[in-house]
């Protein structure tokens, strides 16, 4: 392993075991996919968010009855249904439940992990506002892993998106969605069908599938999928380099690309 | 539908209703309370179009597909193919029946047989239905289905497990499995919705020019109202086991009629980052099915319940071919 993590400047990846612990949970937290399946059937939601508070300080019953009531009432829960259990809740209030459990802590950081893709549209919209305005109030940092650009279009300032473990483009959301410049992103985006669009129109898709990361790869990892791969592409990586101000790109031929 | 249509339905449903007891103790035998999953739907399906059916989960999209199959028997209600009654028809004449439907389910990680070679897997309807008389003409036909979902060279492919298969290549292997006897129904339960989006567009692309060059009429089953326009001729909205909004695909979600499909429609993410706060209007999660809201069942839901709503309203027509079950339907505004 090799690189750097930083948290205000402190590198984490140096940090032990027990550091960590306090770290995790209460200075950067997690909403997991599957809010179905991630609670625990056998407690009370507030004894299974109580359970996270205590991990990380000394908290009398009183405290967490108090900050789970709290909490409910932030995801916008009736704080009288605290002593439930998760079958009585529905998968998006569920869901609700793992973002009180996430905030717990008063977290700096929330990564939240494909936060809305097991639930139903009208229900994923509710989340989605409410992780938003949650964000607004307690003022979080928040990062946001999806494979769905909609929800990144819905929610986020700044996108990065990876191809095959690498960075292929990061920018703020308005240019990568404006003017993608990696052909990765424009075919990712060109393949969503959207109401906008004539019905009539083709998707296109991106042809093949991403390369095995066990053997060999080109240097560029989309060459072989590119549209516009050249020579070069399987012979040097491209560099993330800057396209415009604060938004960048690792292609060798973004410039050509975004001129046709 | 009581429009005069174009062509003939190649399948009819009338009325259909498919109830499941809830038992009401671990070991009571008392059945008093009923899970609605399908509540009386109405529905035709002309010879060679698309009709998608959309709807959240719960809405009873997947139990009417399996209705439809028979693979479950309905409570009440009737079904017909190109005229047969499949309720009454004995295991001889379903067996028959069965030969012209066929199904393509979500997880293509999960409808494959892990133990089967590729000829193996798309063979067996061949095999089930005693087509497979001579060896080189069902290979023939595997061939021949292979190379029409784009695996080629479809002999590659033969001796293959689907672990060596990429998702989107499992996905055409159950949809050559699907096409292989020839049907002319497919029912499609979410195919595009465990696929990652690049191969999305691949598959959807698929199955339009399989409906062309076969001439095929599919059942479409998905929660993507966008996926839905895409795909298919016709929509149907499902909300809570009832049909409440039906008509040419583009017509339903350029001018939607019931609060549910607009809702729904509003909900719908898009790419494009200024329309994200959208406001929706609609509060709260689906009811349960076991107690079914009186009246119109999207009411406690609705923004623009009013004093007809307390009397559930039937299919009104909104326009050509186009019908909701909502009083404001009559009143377009």
């Amino acid at each position: 392993m090799d690189g750097k993590i930083l948290l205000h400047s402190d590198d984490l990846l140096r940090r032990s075991e027990d550091e960590m612990r306090e770290v995790r949970w209460g200075k950067i937290s997690m909403i997991f996919q599957g809010a179905l399946n991630s609670l625990n059937p056998v407690l009370s939601v507030k004894e299974q968010i109580g359970e996270a508070m205590q991990a990380h300080g000394n908290f009398s019953g009183e405290e967490v009855d108090m900050a789970v009531s709290r909490l409910f009432k932030a995801v916008r829960l009736d704080p009288e249904r605290r002593t439930n259990y998760p079958h009585e809740f529905s998968g998006g209030m569920k869901q609700r439940v793992m973002i009180a459990m996430a905030l717990a802590c008063n977290p700096e950081v929330v990564i939240a992990d494909e936060p809305t893709t097991a639930l139903d549209v009208i229900v994923q919209r509710q989340i989605l506002e409410l992780i938003r305005s949650l964000r607004d109030e307690l003022h979080i940092s928040m990062i946001l892993i999806t494979h769905d650009l909609s929800v990144v279009a819905q929610l986020c300032d700044k996108a990065v998106i990876m191809y095959a473990g690498k960075v292929v483009e990061k920018g703020d959301l308005h240019s990568i969605f404006e003017s993608p410049m990696h052909p990765y992103t424009r075919a990712l985006l060109k393949s969503i069908p959207k109401m906008e669009d004539a019905k009539t129109q083709e998707l296109s898709y991106i042809h093949g599938s991403v390369p095995d990361l066990t053997g060999p790869v080109p240097a560029c990892r989309f060459y072989g999928r590119c549209p516009h791969a050249q020579k070069i592409c399987e012979e040097v990586d491209p560099p993330l380099g800057e396209s415009s101000r604060g938004n960048y790109v690792a292609c060798h031929f973004w410039r050509q690309i975004a001129q046709a | 539908m009581n429009s005069p249509s174009p062509t003939e339905p190649l399948i009819a449903i009338k009325d259909l209703k498919k109830w499941y007891p809830v038992r009401k103790g671990f070991l009571s035998r008392a059945k008093s309370e009923f899970v609605h999953a399908v509540d009386g739907v109405t529905l035709d399906i002309r010879k060679g179009e698309a009709l998608s059916l959309v709807g959240e989960s719960g809405c009873g999209k997947t139990t009417l597909a399996r209705l439809m199959l028979r693979l479950v028997d309905p409570t009440e209600g009737t079904i017909t193919l190109r005229g047969q009654d499949l309720l009454t028809a004995n295991k001889r004449e379903m067996h028959r029946i069965r030969t012209q439907m066929q199904a393509v389910f979500q997880d293509p990680y999960a409808s494959l047989d892990p133990k089967q070679t590729i000829l193996q897997i798309v063979s067996e309807p061949l095999t089930v239905n005693k087509l497979d008389k001579k060896h080189s003409d069902t290979l023939d036909r595997v061939t021949a289905a292979l190379t029409a979902v784009g695996l080629n060279p479809p002999k590659s492919f033969l001796g293959k497990f689907p672990y060596e298969l990429s998702g989107g290549q499992r996905q055409r292997v159950a949809l050559a499995r699907a096409i292989v006897i020839k049907p002319s129904l497919i029912v499609a339960d979410e195919p595009v919705s465990m696929l990652d989006v690049s191969i999305r567009a691949e598959i959807l692309g698929l199955m339009l020019k399989l409906k062309r060059e076969l001439n095929l009429t599919y059942l479409f089953i998905t929660h993507d109202l966008a996926v839905a326009r895409y795909i298919s001729d016709r929509m149907a909205v499902m909300y809570l086991g009832r049909v409440v909004e039906i008509g040419p695909a583009e017509e339903v979600c350029s001018n939607p009629v019931h609060p549910y499909t607009k809702a729904l429609l509003l909900a719908l993410p898009t790419t494009d980052p200024r329309k994200r706060s959208v406001e929706i209007g609609i509060k709260g999660e689906v009811p349960s099915p076991v107690n079914i809201p009186a009246g119109c069942r999207f009411k406690p839901r609705c923004p623009y319940a009013f004093e007809k709503c307390p009397v559930e309203p039937e299919l009104l027509r909104a326009g050509n071919h186009h019908y909701a079950a909502c009083y404001l339907a009559e009143s377009p505004s």
